[in-house]
C-alpha cells in the first residue's frame, strides 16, 4: 500500500507543491496581518486581510481538488497504469485506496497548517482574532468537506476518457458546491449534505473501479 | 480443485451483443507450456484479461492457482507473472523507477536474474518507457514478469510487433526461462512457429470456441487430411462424422477429418475409391484448416 501512495504522490507531485504553496501563503498572510495590526492599531476585530483569505480558500482549494482528482483518474484510465498494475501483487482495491488516501493527504497538506496557525492565532491573540473556536472548527471542516466531495467528484470525472468532458465538469462542480455554503452558510446542515455528497461520490468511483473492465 | 493451475469453465463473454467466447472449457495443469493460438480478435487477449480479473465474464468462471480470478489477493497475484500485448507497461517513467516500482509490488524479486537480463538486453535504465523500442519493452515487460518468479507465466502475444531478430531473442530468452524452472506457462500467440517451439499443449481457438485442445504431437496424429480419388464420380457424402473441411471435384475429395482412426478408413473404403493418400500437414496447416472462417469447426479435445 505504501508503495502504491508513494507512486501516486510522486506522479502527482506538482499538485503537493502547489499544496505546500498554498499552505504557505495562507498561513504566512494572516500572521503577519495579526502581528502587523496589533502594532499599528488598537485591537478591535478581526483584520479584513483574514476575510479575504478565507472566501480565497474557498473558491480556490476546491477547484484544486477537482483537478487533481480528476487529473489523477484520467492520467490512469488514459495511460492504462492500473491495468498494469492490477497485475501484480495487489489489488484493485488497494489501488483506489492507495488515490483516496493520496487525495486526503493533499487536503490535509493545505488545511493542517492552515487551521493550526489560526488556533494558535486564536489563542495568542483573542481580541484581534474573537472568532470562537467553535466556528473555527465549522469553518475548517466545511472546507475539508467541500474539498473531499471536489475531489471524489473529480475522481468521477476523470473517470472519463474524454477530456474535454473532465475539464468542464471540473469547472461547473465548484460552484454548484460553492453556492450550498452561500444559502446554508457554515453549519451542520452544510456538512451533512457534503458528507453525503462525498460519500456517494466515493461509494459511485468505488464501484465503478472495482467492475469496469480495467 | 484438481492439479490445474489454470481453468476455465463454460467461459461465455459478449461484447455489444456479440459472442466473443462461447462455453470455453480448459485446464493446464501444473508444469505444462501451454500454447493458446487463434487470429487476431479471436478473443485470446479476451480470455487471458478475464483470468488476471481484468474484465468480467458474462457466464461462467475462471479460476487460477485454484482461486476464482475475481477473488484473487494481493498474495496471489504475486505468483503470477504477466506479460501483456503491446507491452504498455507505464510510458511516462524512466525504466529505472518503473523497475523499482515493480519490486516494491512484488513478494519475491530475483535482483540477479533481472540484472542478468538488463545486462544481456543492455536495457538503458534512464530512459523513460515510450522511448524505448517495442522489442526493448518487450525485454523489459518479459524481465519484469520473471524477476518475481511467478509459478505461473501468462505470455499475451509477446510478440508482435517485433521484428524477427527481436523475436528470436525474446523467444531464446523465454526458453531458457521456461527450462529453469517447472513453472506452468500460459502463451498465447498468433505466430505458430513461436507456439511449436515452446508449448507442450495447444489450444486453438475458432469461431469463440476452443476447436483443438490437445498435446501437438497428438493434434499432428489426429487430425488428417486425405486425398481420395474415386475411379468414376466421388460421392455426394462420405458419411464420416468430425470433418474439418472437405473440397470436392469431379473424381477427387480433399477431406480434413479429426479424430481419425481405423473406423473412420473403413467408411472411406466402402465407396472403393482408388487411392487414399495422406497429406502431410504442419502446425500451420492445421492451424488454417480448425480456423477458417465462415466453415464448421469440430472439436478435436
Amino acid at each position: 500500500m505504501l508503495a502504491l501512495i508513494k507512486r501516486e504522490i510522486e506522479d502527482n507531485i506538482l499538485f503537493f507543491i502547489i499544496a505546500a504553496i498554498i499552505a504557505i501563503v495562507f498561513t504566512v498572510i494572516p500572521i503577519y496581518s495579526v502581528m502587523t495590526y496589533e502594532m499599528e492599531k488598537p485591537p478591535i476585530g478581526i483584520p479584513m486581510s483574514m476575510y479575504g483569505i478565507f472566501w480565497l480558500l474557498f473558491l480556490f482549494v476546491p477547484l484544486i481538488c477537482t483537478a487533481f482528482g480528476a487529473t489523477q483518474m484520467y492520467a490512469d484510465r488514459s495511460k492504462k497504469i492500473s491495468t498494469f498494475l492490477a497485475t501484480m501483487a495487489t489489488t484493485r482495491k488497494r489501488i483506489l485506496t492507495a488515490k483516496i488516501i493520496t487525495g486526503l493527504l493533499w487536503i490535509c497538506v493545505v488545511i493542517v497548517p492552515l487551521a493550526a496557525a489560526d488556533a494558535i492565532l486564536l489563542r495568542v491573540y483573542p481580541l484581534i482574532v474573537p472568532a470562537d473556536t467553535s466556528l473555527l472548527v465549522k469553518l475548517f471542516i466545511t472546507l475539508f468537506l467541500i474539498c473531499l466531495a471536489c475531489y471524489c467528484l473529480g475522481l468521477q470525472m476523470g473517470w472519463n476518457t474524454n477530456k474535454f468532458f473532465s475539464i468542464l465538469g471540473s469547472l461547473a462542480v465548484t460552484p454548484i458546491l460553492m453556492s450550498i455554503i452561500i444559502v446554508k452558510g457554515f453549519g451542520i446542515e452544510t456538512a451533512a449534505i457534503l458528507l453525503l455528497l462525498a460519500i456517494a461520490s466515493t461509494l459511485r468511483i468505488w464501484q465503478k473501479f472495482m467492475t469496469t473492465p480495467l | 480443485m484438481s492439479d490445474a493451475v489454470i481453468k476455465i469453465d463454460n467461459l461465455v463473454k459478449y461484447f455489444d451483443g456479440r459472442c466473443v467466447l462461447n462455453g470455453i472449457n480448459l485446464k493446464v495443469p501444473k508444469g505444462c507450456i501451454y500454447g493458446l493460438l487463434g487470429r487476431n480478435g479471436i478473443g485470446k487477449t479476451t480470455i487471458i484479461r478475464i483470468l488476471q480479473g481484468l474484465e468480467q465474464p458474462t457466464r461462467g468462471d475462471t479460476y487460477l492457482l485454484g482461486k476464482r480470478s475475481e477473488q484473487l489477493t494481493a498474495k496471489d497475484r504475486g505468483r503470477i507473472g504477466y506479460v501483456a500485448e503491446g507491452h504498455h507497461l507505464i510510458q511516462n517513467y524512466r525504466v529505472a523507477r518503473l523497475v523499482e516500482l515493480c519490486k516494491s509490488l512484488s513478494l519475491k524479486w530475483n535482483q540477479d536474474f533481472f540484472d542478468e537480463i538488463i545486462q544481456m538486453f543492455r536495457l538503458p535504465m534512464h530512459q523513460k518507457v515510450k522511448q524505448l523500442s517495442t522489442g526493448m519493452r518487450a525485454q523489459l515487460n518479459l524481465a519484469l514478469g520473471m524477476a518475481i518468479e511467478p509459478e505461473v507465466l501468462i505470455l499475451d502475444d509477446p510478440t508482435l510487433g517485433l521484428d524477427t531478430v527481436a523475436r528470436r531473442q525474446f523467444l531464446e530468452l523465454a526458453i531458457d526461462v521456461i527450462q529453469r524452472d517447472g513453472r506452468t506457462i500460459l502463451f498465447s500467440s498468433h505466430i505458430l512457429s513461436d507456439v511449436e517451439r515452446i508449448a507442450d499443449r495447444i489450444g486453438i481457438l475458432a469461431a469463440g470456441e476452443l476447436v483443438v485442445d490437445c498435446e501437438l504431437e497428438e493434434l499432428k496424429k489426429r487430425v488428417k487430411k486425405l486425398r481420395i480419388i474415386f475411379p468414376e464420380k466421388s460421392p455426394e457424402d462420405l458419411h464420416l462424422t468430425e470433418i474439418i473441411r472437405q473440397q470436392r471435384s469431379q473424381r477427387e475429395i480433399v477431406i480434413t477429418v479429426a479424430n481419425f482412426n481405423q473406423q473412420k478408413q473403413a467408411v472411406i473404403n466402402t465407396f472403393g475409391p482408388q487411392s487414399c493418400t495422406e497429406i502431410p500437414m504442419s502446425l500451420e496447416d492445421l492451424f488454417i484448416e480448425c480456423t477458417r472462417t465462415g466453415e464448421k469447426n469440430v472439436s478435436t479435445h
